[in-house]
């Protein structure tokens, strides 16, 4: 807990939204065949399950915000279907910049 | 008069080299775009594990990844640190619900407060999310590296201890282990845990790392990450890469 950065914050720029941004996750319903390993592994327990037998997705869950971005459900999802479309936006003066876009590795 | 038999005392793990051998050779060229290597693979695709199997690893291989952690580069060659190696699942089960205990006493505060100086991510968690509810803090791993911070070490400690961790991590990775970093481990100093432990000065307990074997297999591909902006002087020149 960052008490430490308490005075620091003074300096740190600052940002009109001071709400927290969540991480944000998307899923592909064609491409999920429900396997719920995402839903399992995930620390937030943003995704939940929707639907019986064969028709089971995932889905991210209705008003939980809790997403920090991990890609876990993403790292673990064999058929492509879940990605993570934004990571972290800590708002105020916890705002971060140059961040850049989210990208898988590339190798140079 | 050694001959290629002979084992030096204390050397025994040493292999015996070819004097011509030992010279080193210029490594060879990587193309650009080349695929990645072995190391650079792990590194990319290693994750951060927070659902673990029941199953405990085998001793050996913690004692494997501390020795791998104990050869970490560190400032002026201070290593400041000590292991502490707890595997009772009672002992994590006890310290978990401590912790969670902590949690419930900040659950009074109205959701949403801003705590001067706290960052977002704590202060959601801590405020947020119902105790108890789905937060774990050791998260069911079967074994807990605490690597112990010597407050005596050259300049900041704590980053030689952030280096020895991500040794450990790493050994961990390859040994097919799934770890994570726990922050949160800081607050069992308020407490009687450090005593407990038998962690007292110099030594401060600051962070824990979980191992265990993963559920599913979340360090088997790649993710997206950010691109963070990368300032670059080269020719007189600055400029800006992603």
């Amino acid at each position: 807990m960052s008490t430490e950065a308490f005075g620091e914050l003074d300096f740190a720029p600052k940002t009109e939204r001071t709400e927290f941004g969540p991480g944000h996750v998307e899923v592909d319903e064609a491409l999920c065949d429900g396997c719920i390993l995402c839903s399992v592994i995930c620390a937030a327990g943003i995704l939940e399950i929707v639907g019986k037998g064969k028709d089971k997705k995932v889905r991210k869950r209705p008003g939980q915000d809790n997403c920090m971005a991990c890609a876990c459900c993403e790292a673990i999802c064999q058929l492509d279907a879940v990605r993570v479309v934004h990571g972290y936006d800590f708002g105020g003066d916890w705002k971060q910049y140059d961040r850049g876009e989210l990208s898988p590795p590339r190798p140079f | 008069m050694t001959d290629a038999t002979t084992v030096i005392a204390g050397k025994e793990g040493r292999k015996k080299l070819d004097p011509k051998s030992f010279r080193k050779k210029t490594p060879a060229v990587i193309p650009e775009g080349s695929p990645w290597n072995v190391i650079e693979e792990a590194f990319l695709k290693r994750r951060s594990v927070r659902k673990y199997k029941r199953k405990q690893v085998p001793e050996h291989y913690i004692k494997r990844i501390l020795e791998v952690g104990r050869f970490a580069p560190s400032q002026g060659n201070c290593q400041p640190w000590k292991f502490l190696v707890v595997r009772d699942r009672d002992m994590i089960e006890e310290m978990e619900q401590f912790v969670l205990g902590q949690f419930k006493a900040l659950a009074s505060i109205p959701k949403g407060t801003d705590i001067p100086g706290m960052h977002p991510v704590p202060r959601k968690l801590l405020t947020e999310s119902p105790a108890g509810e789905g937060i774990r803090i050791f998260h069911g791993a079967p074994t807990l590296i605490f690597p112990l911070m010597d407050s005596r070490g050259i300049g900041h400690p704590e980053i030689d201890l952030g280096i020895v961790g991500t040794n450990i991590i790493m050994a961990a990775c390859s040994l097919g282990l799934g770890t994570c970093w726990v922050g949160f481990a800081e607050s069992l100093n308020a407490s009687d845990w450090p005593q407990r432990l038998g962690v007292g000065e110099p030594y401060r307990l600051i962070e824990a790392i979980t191992v265990g074997y993963e559920v599913g297999n979340a360090q088997g591909n790649f993710v997206h990450r950010e691109t963070h902006k990368t300032t670059w002087f080269e020719g007189g020149e600055k400029r800006y890469i992603y």
